[in-house]
């Protein structure tokens, strides 16, 4: 690996270590730093100063992961008018009611000892999901109208639920919940 | 060399101004600004990118990752019908407060 891009993955890892997330917005990230010293390199600097440059012209890591904390409140994630506001909310309440049932559903067909079980109206919380799904939908008719609308609405709410895995699925375990070190040396062990 | 503050909120009319334009994405916004203010308005590269995010999260813009004409990868932001109501608001309050100082320098009070 050169010296430029030992320095790269140095300035990614400190990034991380702040609390930037992998790979959005990190890679986004990176990709400006990398656009800003092929500038600066034309410019006529050094491969290493266009990089020192450029990371100060970035700005401190931790001044960076606070603002993007703040851009993740619930509020903003919530949008910005009322529609995209009661879409998310729908969305947000389906969504919690399915997993809920289809984790009763799992439970129940996997055969555990009936103590372990959920219970069996768990097995028809996705019906109450699919209902508060056409009620979502019925309300933003209601509110602003026109049957065209039920697709846009459909669309945004299997979006925000898209989101919610995909962001359960970036969610950085070791980060938030770090195991004891010794328990992470047994699991190196197992897995070889 | 303009305030912090000023900076701060002019960054997202300025944006959603930049994207009603067409589509584009971070660095060439930085670059369009710090041309087009003559490099007085000076943004720290890294502080674009949580209000960028911040306006996805509440539906003023959306982003979509595709190709330079060099093939590196790049996410493209672009406006959408929520944020050309916001910019249109942003433009009103702006005009509002420079009709209200050019007003003022006119009478030669500022």
């Amino acid at each position: 690996m050169s010296d430029l891009e030992q320095s790269i993955a140095t300035w990614r890892k400190q990034m991380l270590a702040a609390g930037i997330k992998a790979p959005v917005p990190l890679d986004e990230l990176e990709i400006h730093l990398r656009e800003e010293m092929e500038r600066r390199l034309k410019s006529g600097l050094d491969e290493q100063s266009a990089f020192e440059s450029a990371a100060r012209q970035f700005g401190p890591a931790q001044t960076i992961t606070a603002e993007f904390k703040k851009a993740a409140g619930l509020l903003n994630w919530l949008g910005e008018n009322r529609q995209t506001r009661i879409n998310r909310t729908f969305a947000l309440v389906w969504l919690v009611l399915f997993t809920k049932g289809l984790m009763g559903i799992v439970v129940s067909l996997a055969g555990l000892p009936p103590n372990f079980k959920f219970h069996w109206a768990a097995d028809f919380i996705p019906v109450f999901a699919a209902l508060v799904m056409l009620c979502g939908i019925a309300a933003s008719l209601l509110l602003f109208g026109g049957w065209l609308k039920v697709l846009r609405v459909i669309r945004d709410q299997l979006r925000v639920v898209g989101r919610f895995w995909h962001g359960i699925g970036s969610f950085d375990f070791q980060r938030h919940l770090p195991l004891p070190d010794a328990f992470a040396k047994n699991s190196k062990a197992d897995f070889g | 060399m303009l305030r912090k503050e000023l900076v701060a909120a002019s960054a997202e009319p300025l944006i959603l101004s930049l994207l009603a334009k067409g589509e584009s994405y971070g660095y060439a916004i930085i670059q369009e600004v710090k041309e087009r203010s003559g490099g007085k308005l000076n943004w720290t590269d890294g502080m674009l990118y949580p209000v960028l995010h911040r306006m996805e999260h509440r539906g003023l813009i959306k982003a979509r990752w595709g190709e330079s004409e060099t093939g590196r990868k790049r996410k493209y932001y672009a406006l959408k019908k929520d944020g050309k109501t916001a910019m249109a608001k942003h433009h009103e309050h702006w005009m509002l407060v420079h009709s209200v100082l050019a007003g003022l320098k006119k009478e030669q009070y500022v």
